[in-house]
């Protein structure tokens, strides 16, 4: 078998806080094969942007600790990766979008200069070449009137258009991998949509892979080839999209898709009330015993509250989950 | 042309914005203007003095003001109005001197602390030392040390402010450095010097040039304290701080002898302090708005 794009094996990131270690990211394991794209989903705090961010090493240290596991890409080692072959990593072969555009955009710099910041270190462009190649980046990313931004400076652009910037940033030296961490949850719902088009179409037109951080299944289910389930910064599910969104096997996975807010007027013309999953999420700072689920699952049982579940595959398909009971009844 | 006429509908709205800048800013116009007037009082003292401002007389002493001598004379006849002119330059070139010294050492210290925690827990226990000192005592006792001179004077002040510029830059870079778009200019590979240079250093230049406009007047009010106790610049050379501690002796008689250089010393602080003031609304609108 091929080596895929990326691939993550058993990383564990712990954050040192004065009131304990924080145990943010447990034995995450999973791939991106080139050219695809993978969408991790979880709620807020279940370790997806800490897995996301600590890809390129981007956890301020201290408290970030990355306590174990392997991150390679293209072949590469990137956990003990010095320094400078980090940065030549970064924005070059792997880029980044965050989900601030409001704040991920330097004040003092015009869109200009910051767009072709990148493209004149990795790849040495004159100051005019990059322009030259920002003008059609920007013009790829549907910014109007692009030679007339490039002198603008962030706070003269929506938000929107600075997340197109930043998209552009992102794609401007043709990475293999892009990094999306919640790109559209600061959005307009209707600039959502545009976003998720152009990152899906501009990654498909370079080759690029994808991993899309999100918390939204509707985005999950429109533009992603594989889905990685997280909660409490593990991997409970890995499956290909079609395959989760037919057969969620964890009941987290199942609660998630039970908790989506549903618009079709029920039998009386009144519409259901949202079902949630009872319960809290768990702390991080002790490490949990058991399934991190157990005390939200209908279906826990003895077995579930003393040993943790490790992610196995389900069938032939790839189809993975961290569940004593999955595929049972429950 | 044609982006004017696509924002004439917005020019009820952009009205206020469309004022020249200097009518939108009158502080620091007006602050501008006194401190220009005060630099070339220094600049063209030789020309603008009449009578040496060194040279004594002894037949015509503590003149008050006339056509022949425009601020008097003091007690050695000497021209009140020459030596006034002259003490500009000291107080200018001590203010511009500490203000450009403090803040580029401070900065560059600040600038230190902020990314390094070791030299940060050093220097700042340093800093808190100076800052724990009165700014004029840590000057006297420093002046006490060495030779009465401008050099000196300038050295003491500059020791004696920097801890300020050092807090003021470290703060900036604490809080810049979380700031996401320090994150993303990391994530494209931006390297520290990268970092620093490009992206956390341009946006401390604003409070950093306003802070120095106040040190510039602290200065020229440090220099004053010092050569009026006589710890300053030598008597020999006239500075407004030399001139009234000499004329307080005979002020009762003569009041013109401290009345002028009391006068010009004010007046150009104030002026500093309202074009600081000035620019910090200008670099800062939103700052402006919440002091409102």
């Amino acid at each position: 078998m091929t080596e895929p794009l990326l691939r993550i094996d058993q990383l564990r990131v712990r954050f040192d806080t004065p009131e304990g270690v924080v145990h943010a990211v447990n034995d995450v394991s999973f791939q991106v094969g080139a050219g695809e794209t993978l969408a991790i989903v979880g709620e807020s705090g279940c370790g997806k942007s800490v897995t996301a961010l600590s890809i390129l090493r981007l956890l301020p240290s201290p408290p970030a600790r990355l306590a174990g596991g392997s991150i390679r890409f293209q072949g590469q080692e990137l956990t003990s990766l010095g320094e400078t072959a980090l940065r030549q990593l970064r924005g070059d072969r792997i880029g980044m979008v965050f989900q601030e555009p409001m704040t991920s955009l330097n004040p003092v710099l015009t869109i200009g200069r910051r767009l072709t910041e990148g493209l004149r270190r990795h790849h040495g462009l004159s100051r005019r070449a990059a322009r030259e190649r920002v003008l059609a980046l920007l013009e790829r990313v549907q910014i109007p009137d692009p030679s007339r931004r490039l002198d603008q400076y962030p706070h003269e652009l929506s938000g929107g258009m600075r997340q197109r910037v930043m998209i552009a940033i992102a794609v401007a030296c043709a990475p293999s991998l892009l990094i999306a961490d919640e790109p559209t949850t600061a959005l307009d719902v209707t600039i959502q949509a545009q976003v998720l088009d152009l990152i899906g179409e501009l990654c498909e037109a370079m080759g690029t892979a994808v991993i899309l951080v999100t918390h939204d299944l509707g985005v999950v289910g429109d533009v992603a080839d594989r889905v990685v389930v997280m909660y409490a910064g593990r991997v409970v599910e890995d499956a290909a999209v079609d395959d989760l969104f037919s057969r969620p096997l964890h009941p987290y996975t199942q609660g998630l898709f039970a908790a989506r807010p549903n618009l079709t007027p029920t039998v009386a013309g009144q519409r259901a009330r949202l079902t949630e999953i009872p319960g809290m999420v768990p702390s991080l700072r002790a490490g949990v015993t058991g399934c991190a689920f157990a005390p939200r699952c209908r279906a826990a049982t003895a077995q579930c509250r003393a040993q943790t579940p490790l992610l196995r595959p389900f069938d032939s398909s790839g189809h993975a989950v961290a569940c004593h009971h999955a595929g049972g009844d429950a | 042309m044609a982006t004017a006429s696509a924002l004439d509908d917005d020019a009820v709205t952009h009205a206020v914005r469309r004022r020249p800048a200097w009518r939108r800013h009158p502080t620091v116009t007006a602050g501008l203007i006194i401190l220009g007037l005060v630099c070339a009082m220094a600049i063209a003292a030789p020309w603008l003095a009449s009578i040496d401002p060194t040279a004594l007389s002894t037949a015509k002493r503590l003149r008050p003001p006339s056509p022949e001598f425009w601020f008097g004379t003091d007690m050695m006849g000497r021209d009140v109005w020459s030596r006034t002119l002259y003490g500009a330059r000291v107080s200018v070139i001590t203010g511009l001197t500490v203000a450009a010294l403090a803040t580029g050492i401070g900065l560059l210290l600040g600038l230190l602390a902020g990314f390094d925690r070791t030299i940060d827990a050093v220097m700042m226990r340093i800093m808190d030392g100076l800052m724990a000192i009165p700014a004029i005592l840590l000057a006297i006792a420093l002046m006490a040390l060495t030779r009465a001179s401008l050099g000196n004077v300038i050295i003491a002040i500059v020791v004696a402010e920097v801890p300020r510029v050092v807090r003021l830059a470290r703060g900036i870079v604490l809080t810049l450095r979380e700031a996401t778009f320090v994150e993303a200019a990391t994530a494209s590979g931006t390297g520290f010097f990268g970092l620093l240079f490009r992206h956390i250093l341009p946006n401390a230049v604003a409070p950093l040039v306003v802070q120095s406009t106040y040190i510039a007047a602290s200065a020229m009010i440090t220099e004053a304290i010092l050569s009026f106790i006589g710890a300053g610049v030598p008597s020999s050379t006239p500075s407004w701080g030399n001139m009234m501690a000499e004329g307080r002796t005979v002020f009762q008689v003569a009041p013109q002898l401290v009345l002028f250089p009391g006068l010009c010393l004010s007046v150009t602080v104030l002026a500093i302090n309202m074009l600081g003031d000035g620019l910090r609304d200008m670099l800062d609108p939103r700052l402006a708005r919440r002091m409102k």
